[in-house]
């Protein structure tokens, strides 16, 4: 038995409804997401409920989840701290330090840089939080 | 008079492949650079060492343990007891300092986790020290 082949030639495909499909999904990306900042090293920063939402200052301390220590983008050592942000506290004493610690880390790493600022003579510090899923 | 040729085909279809492409780029872009997440921050800050008036035994005293138990003073408690206590101590003074001590094993997140409630409670005046178990505090 022979069927009847199809004698017109292939028609192309439309592109239409991809192109709406993809529109689609590119608009609740842009709408729904926050473009991250890219950090040196991946931190997953502790959940909190009272954290506001506030830009980050210029002094930025990353506390990573393999002992790094990164200020302001260089990797250092905790005993390089002190020298190199007091200088920039001496000027602004009212600067406001940013510490992103990973939620794994020991507190005590935490605790150390905190002094350390403290020791630097800074006032204010904010420590990197993330909301609650859900609220 | 000259009369030029008139193109007498049908207009074609517009060709969509490069806009495609660049949805596609667009969309890979922003899939891969967007977070849910949002990232808030605690303020902190540091008294001056003259702004301390405090005497040492009205500071409000909280340990976290390596095991994530909290003790006020010497007595466990658990954390909505913290909680009460805390907002009963900061109605009577809500300048009253708080510190914060934390055990060796405890993590980032526990202690955010308690700054947290303290925050929540209404706590201004909060320090946040390291403390060895056995150093003084609950046994």
């Amino acid at each position: 038995m022979e069927f009847a082949r199809t004698t017109k030639k292939m028609r192309e495909i439309s592109v239409v409804p991809l192109i709406d499909v993809v529109l689609q999904l590119l608009i609740f990306f842009l709408m729904a997401g926050t473009v991250q900042k890219f950090e040196l090293v991946p931190i997953d920063p502790p959940v909190a409920e009272s954290g506001k939402i506030v830009d980050e200052g210029n002094v930025v301390i990353l506390l990573g989840k393999h002992d790094e220590l990164i200020l302001n983008d260089d990797l250092i050592e905790v005993e390089q701290l002190i020298p190199l942000i007091t200088h920039q506290l001496k000027n602004y004493p009212h600067l406001v330090v940013t510490v992103k610690a990973d939620a794994g880390i020991p507190a005590s790493r935490l605790i150390e840089v905190m002094d350390y600022v403290k020791a630097a003579g800074g006032r204010n510090l904010s420590l990197v939080t993330q909301a609650v899923v859900g609220k | 008079m000259l009369e030029l040729d008139r193109a007498t085909r049908r207009p074609r279809q517009m060709n969509l492949t490069p806009m495609v492409d660049v949805v596609f780029q667009l969309l890979i872009f922003f899939m891969l650079t967007t977070s849910f997440i949002s990232i808030e921050s605690m303020e902190m800050s540091f008294p001056k060492a003259e702004d301390v008036k405090a005497a040492p035994q009205s500071v409000f005293r909280i340990f976290i343990q390596d095991d994530n138990h909290i003790f006020l003073g010497d007595k466990e408690v658990t954390i909505n007891e913290m909680k009460a206590q805390l907002r009963l101590a900061l109605f009577k003074d809500p300048e009253r300092g708080i510190l914060l001590l934390s055990g060796e094993q405890v993590n980032v997140q526990r202690l955010i986790s308690v700054m947290d409630d303290i925050n929540l409670m209404g706590g201004k005046n909060v320090a946040v020290a390291d403390w060895q178990q056995g150093q003084g505090g609950p046994e």
